[in-house]
C-alpha cells in the first residue's frame, strides 16, 4: 500500500482510487517478465511464448528495454561515445523505463492485454549493482516501482553465457562491462563482469521470488516449463503492489471511460 | 559530502525559476570573480545536450512526465559533475553551478513529486559549499515559456502540452514557494550584494 511503501509516494491513495484499482483487477492484463543473463535464450522463449498465448486467444504486447522513442536516442548516442558513468546510465535507464511504463506497458495492461517484457527493472538492477551502484539508491530512482505478475528467470552459468556470446560475436563495450573492468579484451571483460552480474541476479531472484527456468535445457523443455508456470501463476493485486505507479499514471492520463465508472 | 571534499575548489549553487535571469546572474558573478583574479567557471543546465536532443523527438512521441523530466535532469547533472564540476574543483577553481539541485527539486515538488524521492535521486551529487537563490520577479511569468531558456521553462513547456497540468505560472509559483521555504530554513540565501561580496572574498 502506498503509505507503507518504503520508496516513492508520500500520499496514501484515497478509498475511491483503491476501489477503482480493485474494480480494474479482474479486467486488467497480466505483466510477465523474462529475465536473466545475456545469451540465456530469453528472446527465443519470449517469442515462442507470445505465439502460444496468441494461439490460446490472448492479446499480447511485447516490450524491451531501451525502446522508448524519447530516451533511446540519448542512451544510444552516449553508449556509442563510451561517455556514460554508472550513475548517469542508471538515471537515463530509469527515465527510459518510466516513459515506456507510462506510454506502453500500463495502457496495454489497462486494456486487458498481456504484456511480455524481454527484461525489466531487474536486469538494470543486476548490471548496475555489478557496476557498484547501491541497490537502495537504484530502487528509489525507479520508484514508484511496478512489479510484474510473474518473473521467469533464465538461469545460466557464467561459462555457458560466455560460450554462447562468443559464438554470436564480440560483446559491446557496456555489455562486456569494459567501463568498469578496464579490461581491453571484451571477452575477458565480459567473463569478469558476467560473474558479478549473475551473483547480483541470484540475490534478486531470492528477494523478488523469480520463477527459475533452467536455460541450459532444450528450447522445447523450457517452453513447456513456461506454459506450466503460467498456468499455475498467481497475480499480484495492483491495489496492494502497484498502487503508486498506476495511480500516478492515471492522474496524468485518465482513460476517460474507466475512470468515470 | 560537500564540494570541499572533492578538491581544493569551491562549488557555489545558484538557483532560480527564471532561466535567463539565472544565466545573467551567473555571468555577472563570474565577471566579479575574474576581476579579483579568481580561477572560476560556470556549469550550466543541459551541458550533456539531453534536453536539446529531446527537442528532435517526433511530435507523435508522447511527452515526458514530471518524473521522467527529473530523472533526465539528474542524469544531466551527473554528466556536469563528471566532466565539468569535479575536474574544475580538483584544479582549485570556483564553480558556479547555475542551476544545481534545488531548482530541479523545486520543479519536482511543484509537480507533486515527493521530496523524499527527489532527495534520494540527488543523493549521488555532492553538497555545494553555499547555495544562493535569485530575487525573483513574478512579472517574468507571463507569456509563453521558451523551452531553451532553462529547466523550469523546459518543464513548463512540456507539461503544459500534456494532460492535465496547471498553467506554467502556477507551477513556477509553487517552485518559488519551495525556494523561499529553503531560505526560511536557512538552507539557501538570496543573492544580494553582501552575498556576492562574500563569495568574491571567500
Amino acid at each position: 500500500m502506498a503509505e507503507a511503501s518504503v520508496f516513492g509516494q508520500t500520499q496514501r491513495p484515497s478509498s475511491r482510487q483503491l476501489k477503482l484499482l480493485e474494480k480494474q483487477e479482474g479486467k486488467r492484463g497480466v505483466f510477465i517478465v523474462f529475465e536473466g543473463p545475456d545469451a540465456g535464450g530469453k528472446s527465443t522463449q519470449r517469442k515462442l511464448f507470445e505465439k502460444w498465448l496468441e494461439s490460446e486467444g490472448y492479446k499480447v504486447v511485447s516490450t524491451k528495454p531501451n525502446s522508448s522513442p524519447l530516451v533511446k536516442p540519448l542512451i544510444k548516442a552516449r553508449k556509442a561515445a563510451h561517455a556514460l558513468s554508472p550513475g548517469e546510465m542508471c538515471l537515463l535507464e530509469a527515465a527510459e523505463f518510466r516513459h515506456r511504463l507510462e506510454n506502453e506497458i500500463l495502457p496495454a495492461l489497462w486494456k486487458g492485454q498481456i504484456v511480455l517484457a524481454d527484461r525489466h527493472l531487474f536486469s538494470n538492477f543486476a548490471r548496475n549493482a555489478a557496476r557498484g551502484l547501491r541497490l537502495d539508491w537504484q530502487l528509489n530512482a525507479y520508484a514508484p516501482l511496478f512489479w510484474p505478475d510473474m518473473v521467469f528467470y533464465f538461469a545460466i552459468s557464467a561459462e555457458a553465457s560466455i560460450d554462447r556470446i562468443a559464438a554470436m560475436g564480440e560483446p559491446g563495450f557496456y555489455q562486456a562491462g569494459q567501463d568498469i573492468t578496464n579490461i581491453e579484451n571484451p571477452f575477458a571483460s565480459y567473463r569478469q563482469f558476467m560473474h558479478r552480474v549473475i551473483q547480483e541476479y541470484e540475490s534478486l531472484a531470492m528477494i523478488f521470488h523469480f520463477m527459475t527456468v533452467d536455460a541450459e535445457q532444450s528450447i522445447y523443455a523450457q517452453h513447456r516449463a513456461l506454459r506450466q508456470l503460467f498456468k499455475q501463476g498467481n497475480r499480484r493485486p495492483w491495489a496492494e503492489w502497484n498502487a503508486d505507479a498506476v495511480l500516478e499514471w492515471l492522474e496524468r492520463k485518465p482513460p476517460a471511460a474507466e475512470v468515470k465508472s | 559530502m560537500t564540494s570541499k571534499g572533492s578538491g581544493s575548489g569551491r562549488l557555489i549553487a545558484l538557483e532560480g525559476t527564471h532561466g535567463p535571469d539565472l544565466a545573467a546572474a551567473a555571468d555577472s558573478l563570474l565577471r566579479k570573480l575574474r576581476d579579483r583574479k579568481k580561477a572560476c567557471g560556470i556549469s550550466r543546465w543541459d551541458s550533456s545536450n539531453t534536453f536539446f536532443e529531446m527537442g528532435f523527438a517526433k511530435s507523435s512521441v508522447p511527452p515526458a512526465s514530471p518524473r521522467t523530466l527529473l530523472l533526465l535532469y539528474a542524469s544531466d547533472l551527473v554528466f556536469r559533475l563528471r566532466w565539468e564540476i569535479q575536474p574544475a574543483l580538483e584544479e582549485g577553481r570556483i564553480v558556479i553551478a547555475a542551476p544545481y539541485v534545488e531548482t530541479a527539486t523545486a520543479m519536482g515538488v511543484a509537480t507533486g513529486l515527493s521530496r523524499r524521492w527527489l532527495s534520494g535521486v540527488f543523493s549521488l551529487v555532492p553538497k555545494p559549499e553555499a547555495c544562493y537563490r535569485l530575487e525573483e520577479k513574478k512579472k517574468h511569468w507571463h507569456g509563453k515559456c521558451k523551452p531553451r531558456d532553462g529547466f523550469v521553462e523546459f518543464c513548463c513547456s512540456v507539461l503544459s502540452n500534456a494532460h492535465p497540468y496547471p498553467d506554467p505560472a502556477d507551477l513556477r509559483a509553487k517552485a518559488l514557494a519551495y525556494l523561499e521555504s529553503l531560505q526560511d530554513r536557512k538552507a539557501c540565501r538570496e543573492l544580494r550584494k553582501k552575498a556576492v561580496a562574500e563569495i568574491c572574498e571567500g
